[in-house]
């Protein structure tokens, strides 16, 4: 994935992996708006968003005695966030099967309903459209062309293989291109 | 659509995931670059999509609109951990929760109902007649962030029923009402021991994590959150009878050992519920 900013948590993190909240928060700090920013986006909603935001931070917390250094702080915890979103996806999948099957029996996507609305793409920028996007090609353009991630990653993570990923990718990136026409 | 000498827009089509991700063979996407020259449909889609690709790597981090961190806190007190241990992924059950809710309850309050039975029949003893023993205490403020269902949230308590809980309405001391979670009101009534050091110091913990539950009561399971409840009821009753055994007998070590483990069980049965996953 992308590389972030230079950030030395390493005292940080030896010291939340010890117990110590202070330093926890410290790193809470440093990252929130990035996993925010993941969280919300790959799940559409801000308010959902921040739910999982601090779903992920509590995570980390558990798992910081796990964490071993290999890869930077904001990797890991990155990662982390992926799996919490992932699974409240699949969890939420779940409890909305309907829904979900009526989606599929209409064959039309919330983003594809709303952009024959006359007028609607000329005041869509990337984020709103983004919002509408079928979850599963949101979540993958998130990962990849924000976050950075590698279709192989992202396959790994998502539990597809890496060709279904760039199919989902490339039918966001033509979604939203309708969306923003 | 235009018809190209070396290819189709359609066959354009089928390439362009492969171009983007430069999955394509040098041939293959030199013959869709020439297509999308000469195309103004297909130079278009390319020139689009790159744009949106850029619009995307470019977008700056979104910040949240409070502070999440007071909620991430509450939800991480240290041993937390140690109860959240399921790192092979095993989840606490429903049924686990509600036994073993259900077994601290009962020992909590067998050992306080023979401490308490004990200890009034010493007094029935030496006043040479029959008094009531501790009398049986309505339930109150054991809910998570509601009522119980009849229950007015501002019926007063009955003096001595001092509450451990914020849930519900303040209890009502002496007349007076009480201020919530007041271990001072407590300790300041003659009739009433001083609150034991736990007691202050779990206190602001119960309260905490009672926050967090009221927060999460609408992502819980109906039936866990009924199940919970019920067993914070009765640990609450075991709570009082302690509390009201205490009162009668303030320089017992073993009351308060009970009063205070009684609501070290409480403490772990909130932090337990505030990990439970959501039901969603």
């Amino acid at each position: 994935m992308q590389s972030s900013a230079p950030i030395d948590d390493a005292a940080d993190v030896a010291l939340a992996a010890s117990g110590d909240r202070r330093a926890f928060e410290r790193l809470y700090r440093a990252h929130v708006n990035r996993v925010f920013s993941l969280c919300t986006r790959m799940c559409g909603s801000k308010v959902r968003g921040e739910e999982l935001t601090q779903d992920v931070f509590v995570r980390a917390w558990e798992k910081l005695p796990q964490f071993r250094g290999d890869a930077q702080f904001s990797t890991w915890i990155h990662r982390v966030a992926v799996n919490i979103v992932l699974t409240d996806r699949k969890n939420e999948a779940r409890s909305r099967k309907r829904l979900v099957e009526d989606e599929a029996e209409s064959g039309e996507t919330p983003l594809q309903r709303a952009s024959v609305t006359p007028g609607y793409g000329d005041r869509m920028d990337i984020t709103a459209a983004m919002e509408m996007l079928p979850p599963g090609a949101r979540q993958i353009f998130v990962l990849h062309d924000i976050e950075g991630y590698k279709h192989e990653e992202i396959a790994e993570m998502c539990g597809i293989t890496a060709g279904g990923s760039k199919a989902q990718l490339h039918r966001a990136r033509l979604l939203l291109r309708e969306a923003l026409k | 659509m235009m018809k190209d000498d070396r290819m189709t827009c359609a066959e354009c089509d089928e390439l362009l995931s492969g171009y983007f991700e430069d999955d394509l063979e040098p041939r293959a996407r030199a013959e869709v670059e020439a297509h999308a020259a000469g195309c103004a449909r297909c130079h278009g889609l390319v020139r689009d999509i790159d744009g949106i690709r850029s619009s995307a790597a470019a977008l700056s981090d979104l910040a949240p609109s409070r502070d999440l961190w007071q909620g991430i806190e509450a939800r991480i007190q240290p041993s937390v951990v140690s109860i959240a241990a399921p790192r092979g992924g095993a989840r606490i059950s429903r049924r686990w929760l509600a036994a073993a809710a259900a077994g601290l309850v009962i020992a909590t309050s067998g050992v306080t109902y023979l401490a308490t039975a004990s200890f009034l029949g010493a007094g029935r003893d030496r006043a040479g007649q029959s008094r009531p023993a501790v009398q049986t205490e309505r339930v109150a403020g054991a809910t998570i962030g509601a009522p119980s269902a009849g229950q007015d949230p501002a019926t007063p308590e009955r003096a001595g029923a001092a509450e451990v809980t914020t849930g519900a309405g303040a209890p009502v001391l002496g007349g007076e009402r009480a201020p919530r979670n007041s271990y001072v009101g407590l300790a300041s009534r003659v009739a009433a021991p001083p609150a034991t050091a736990s007691e202050l110091a779990l206190s602001g913990e119960i309260a905490r994590l009672q926050a967090v539950l009221r927060e999460r009561r609408t992502e819980l399971d109906a039936t866990t959150v009924k199940v919970v409840e019920d067993n914070l009821a009765l640990i609450d009753l075991a709570v009082r009878q302690a509390r009201a055994a205490l009162a009668r007998d303030p320089a017992s070590g073993f009351l308060s050992g009970q009063l205070d483990n009684a609501l070290q069980k409480k403490v772990n049965l909130l932090r337990t519920v505030a990990m439970l996953p959501s039901s969603t």
